[in-house]
């Protein structure tokens, strides 16, 4: 008898061990681990192989002080040519002192750049000039030098186009690292503001931020992070939802388990809650982890405005995500199966209303709910200047005429509009994006089961969510946990001066963020 | 224990809530009718006794045994052999109890509400999802019932609706047949209550295990009011004739009605009654594929979990061929057997385990 070959469980990782990294370049071992020779001659040769056919590369060669001959590199429309013209040229090459010309003098002595960086090796030369420094290498000198004069194009600060609100900072993250950690530095000032960056994508070798505020963060979250990010091989980094997707707890979910927000005043909240940050270059989405359903559910805005009005916008934002999710499949299924719930005189004129229709409700729920997402997904990529036109024929032909036609209910458009509208009340987009694509199971489940398909579909949901971890804090921590003083920030939005503690990530933590016993009052001494 | 989770005492308690009165809800009013007839809200009140003393008894143990569940100790007290036997009674009783209950979350939902779905296909999909939520652990369990019990709460207070039409001299005369019939009705009440010595189960994943009693008494407490609040609703609307009614509750809940436009609530009893059962139906689930990995002393619980969840199924119909029949079962076998596995044994143990500790004592 011939007996199957046992399953190899160790097949994968030995297989992983001897194939090269299939992220990496695989010419990146070539000049990887060089150190810079004293022959400049050399050097430039070795460039020249590594940036072989980039017609953008800039050598200009040139003697210091009319004796030792150097080079020059940059990539053209990264670096600022008029600042490496006056800052290292001008000095160089005409001010003659007749002193010693080693490259470390250099340094100190004449150029008038802000930032002079040794090196020597070819790998950090080409990070140095992939980043836009521009690069220095002398005769007779094993070390360069890179010049902190990159500059290139970028756009302004702006205020975020997806998050906007009415009271609060209007500036937004931009596509460019270095303004978006200013941007986070400029409004938390301690040092104890952590910034570490690492390199990911094998080619495009983005630059991404981890930062958190130390003594707030814990340790072991911010370890996690770090090892998740340097668990990513991939080729390239173009947003930050590819990390998203790389380091996240349940890769099936359809819960967003990070958060990306373009706000910075967001950003920092969240590192004074002691959360983490991971800024990606090339996006102005920065990434928040770890986070809960509820902080999905809140606005910035929460937090600047009066209490009162934000408890209440915030029930407001609880109901409507509730709608968002439950009333097509509930009036699919109380037009199926439980007429008897629907008081007598609505349920005649919804009767006289569906008479004309020829599909059951589950069938018009389901076209109509279809129709809405494509007109959504339609706007969303539109020209703006198509966009109204779309959205009066969307309207017309979804609304009016479709009723006039007979090929749905009045009540049936009115449920899909209340529906579309309120999952825009969820603050974050993705979120909503997610609890709407969960209305289409349950809207299956409604026309098949009545309200016990609805049940079921709830109670998946929840034992989801409530698996569901976000780098080890469960998604509805402050939902499910039995301590009051976690819920204060989910029930209500506690006024500033009652808001003594931050909220329990996991383990042991910086509880109390300010001085108890705020309350204002005009009987208040000093 | 297997499952490293910890859940809060609240939680504890948000678990057992649900675990006692999610069937009991329905059923309670008739039965305790039936034998005390106006006296049916005292039935309640008595069965306290029994609650105390379970709670006090898995509580004991636990403080002489911590961090085991009545499976280990009982191998502890007795020995390994019989100790097995009594974890296989726990075993075989709970796999049980959970197929019951399903089948009588099945029954009312077919009976009352969906008269052409299969049994089969309600009770699978229930019994999918308690071992989806078995299968996530305790941790998972225990944040389920925080978000669950609330709404399973809710819906009683809906009842106050019916408060003008209430007659509250439906409670008189006062024990005019004696306290005999009173006691009788006890004897379901007392019954599930008893059932409350699941803490045995949970007390290992307390955060702080000293608060076990404090939490399971103020499960009791809250099972108690609820029990008498709803034999008093229904003895004020319907008299002594709820006795006559199969589910008393529904019908209190279909007479809700409030300018005609608040009205033919039974839907929102039966969303109460979906996740009250799911909750009750993780417990038992819980209790089985516990008891079940530690009898054989298995590493993980989670493989037997959807296995356990089919037996579960194929229970909820052996030897039960229609609802009179399960209605009978729990009448007349319920009020002797869940006190003969909760109460007696545990009690056994105990004292045996006492019994015991004081002869090593003196020596």
């Amino acid at each position: 008898m011939k007996m199957r070959r046992p399953f190899r469980y160790n097949s994968k990782a030995s297989a992983a061990q001897q194939v090269p990294d299939a992220s990496q370049p695989q010419d990146a071992a070539n000049h990887q681990s060089m150190v810079l020779d004293r022959d400049l001659q050399q050097n430039i040769n070795q460039i020249r192989t590594i940036y072989a056919k980039s017609s953008d590369m800039v050598y200009r060669s040139f003697y210091i002080e009319g004796q030792t001959k150097a080079i020059l590199i940059y990539i053209d429309g990264l670096s600022d040519s008029a600042g490496i013209e006056k800052n290292v040229i001008t000095p160089l090459m005409h001010e003659i002192t007749g002193e010693a010309t080693a490259i470390s003098q250099l340094a100190e002595r004449k150029i008038s750049a802000a930032q002079a960086i040794p090196f020597t090796t070819f790998e950090e030369c080409v990070s140095y000039l992939a980043n836009g420094l521009p690069v220095l290498i002398q005769d007779q000198e094993a070390t360069g030098l890179a010049f902190g004069l990159n500059k290139w194009e970028k756009r302004s600060i702006e205020e975020p186009a997806a998050e906007s609100g009415i009271r609060g900072p209007r500036e937004g993250f931009t596509e460019t690292l270095r303004i978006n950690t200013s941007l986070i530095r400029r409004i938390v000032k301690s040092p104890l503001l952590k910034m570490e960056t690492m390199k990911i994508g094998g080619y495009t070798q983005t630059n991404v931020v981890i930062a958190y505020i130390e003594g707030l963060a814990e340790e072991n979250l911010v370890e996690e992070v770090t090892t998740r990010l340097k668990r990513i091989r991939i080729d390239g980094i173009l947003e930050s939802g590819y990390i998203e997707e790389l380091i996240e707890d349940m890769p099936f979910s359809p819960f967003p388990q990070l958060m990306s927000t373009e706000r910075p005043d967001v950003a920092c909240a969240n590192l004074l809650e002691g959360r983490v940050a991971i800024l990606v270059e090339g996006t102005p989405f920065v990434l928040i982890a770890p986070i809960t359903l509820f902080s999905l559910l809140q606005s910035p805005e929460d937090y600047y405005q009066r209490f009162w009005v934000s408890t209440a916008m915030r029930w407001l934002r609880y109901l409507f995500t509730l709608i968002s999710l439950l009333l097509p499949s509930l009036y699919v299924a109380i037009l199926t199966f439980h007429q008897e719930m629907v008081p007598g005189a609505l349920l005649i004129s919804m009767a006289a209303s569906r008479e004309a229709v020829p599909f059951p409700a589950f069938v018009e729920a389901l076209m109509m709910e279809v129709t809405f997402e494509a007109l959504r997904e339609a706007g969303v990529r539109l020209p703006k200047q198509i966009g109204s036109a779309v959205s009066i024929v969307g309207a017309l032909v979804i609304g009016q005429a479709a009723v006039q036609a007979g090929l749905v209910s009045a009540p049936m458009v009115i449920v899909v509009a209340i529906t579309g509208i309120s999952s825009f009340m969820i603050p974050r987009y993705i979120a909503g994006i997610a609890i709407r694509l969960l209305r289409f199971p349950l809207i299956f489940l409604a026309g098949s089961l009545g309200l016990l398909g609805i049940m079921m579909g709830v109670i998946a949901i929840v034992i989801h969510l409530c698996s569901l971890r976000s780098f080890g804090v469960p998604y509805l921590s402050s939902a499910s946990t039995s301590k009051m003083r976690e819920m204060k920030d989910m029930l209500i939005r506690a006024p500033w001066w009652m808001m003594d503690t931050r909220p329990h990530l996991t383990g042991d933590y910086n509880e109390y963020r300010q001085a108890s016993n705020q309350k204002p009052g005009p009987e208040r001494s000093e | 224990m297997l499952d490293k989770g910890k859940i809060s005492g609240l939680q504890m308690a948000m678990l057992l809530y649900p675990a006692i009165m999610a069937t009991f809800f329905l059923t309670l009013p008739s039965s305790t009718a039936y034998y005390a007839r106006n006296d049916m809200w005292m039935a309640g009140i008595l069965s306290a006794f029994f609650g105390v003393l379970v709670i006090y008894i898995a509580t004991k143990l636990h403080e002489l045994f911590p961090g085991e569940t009545i499976i280990q100790q009982s191998e502890h007290i007795i020995g390994v052999l019989p100790g097995k036997v009594i974890g296989i009674l726990f075993f075989f009783y709970s796999i049980h109890v959970a197929g019951l209950i399903t089948r009588m979350y099945a029954e009312f939902v077919t009976g009352q509400f969906f008269f052409k779905t299969p049994l089969l296909l309600i009770i699978a999909l229930m019994v999918l999802l308690a071992s989806i939520a078995v299968r996530g652990g305790i941790e998972v369990m225990a944040r389920c019932a925080v978000i669950f019990t609330p709404i399973f709460i809710f819906p009683l207070l809906l009842l106050l609706l019916l408060f003008p039409d209430l007659e509250l001299h439906n409670i008189f005369p006062v024990l005019s047949r004696g306290i005999l019939p009173v006691l009788q009705a006890t004897a379901l009440p007392q019954a599930w209550v008893s059932e409350l010595f699941f803490i045995s189960f949970f007390l290992p994943s307390l955060n702080s295990p000293a608060k076990g009693r404090k939490w399971g008494n103020i499960t009791l407490a809250a099972v108690l009011l609820s029990i008498i609040y709803v034999n008093l609703i229904t003895l004020f609307l319907l008299g002594p004739d709820a006795a006559n009614k199969t589910y008393p509750i529904l019908v209190t809940f279909r007479y809700i009605s409030v300018n005609g436009i608040f009205e033919n609530l039974e839907s929102l009893l039966l969303a109460m009654w979906i996740f009250g059962n799911f909750i009750k139906i993780c417990v038992f689930l819980y209790v089985a594929v516990v008891s079940f990995t530690q009898i054989l002393r298995l590493s993980d619980y989670r493989p037997v979990v959807f296995p356990m969840g089919i037996l579960a199924i194929v229970l909820s119909f052996w030897g039960i061929p229609d609802a009179s029949v399960l209605g009978e079962y729990i009448r007349y076998v319920g009020p002797f057997e869940i006190p003969a596995v909760m109460l007696l044994i545990p009690l056994m143990l105990l004292l045996i385990a006492l019994m015991r500790r004081s002869g090593t004592a003196k020596k």
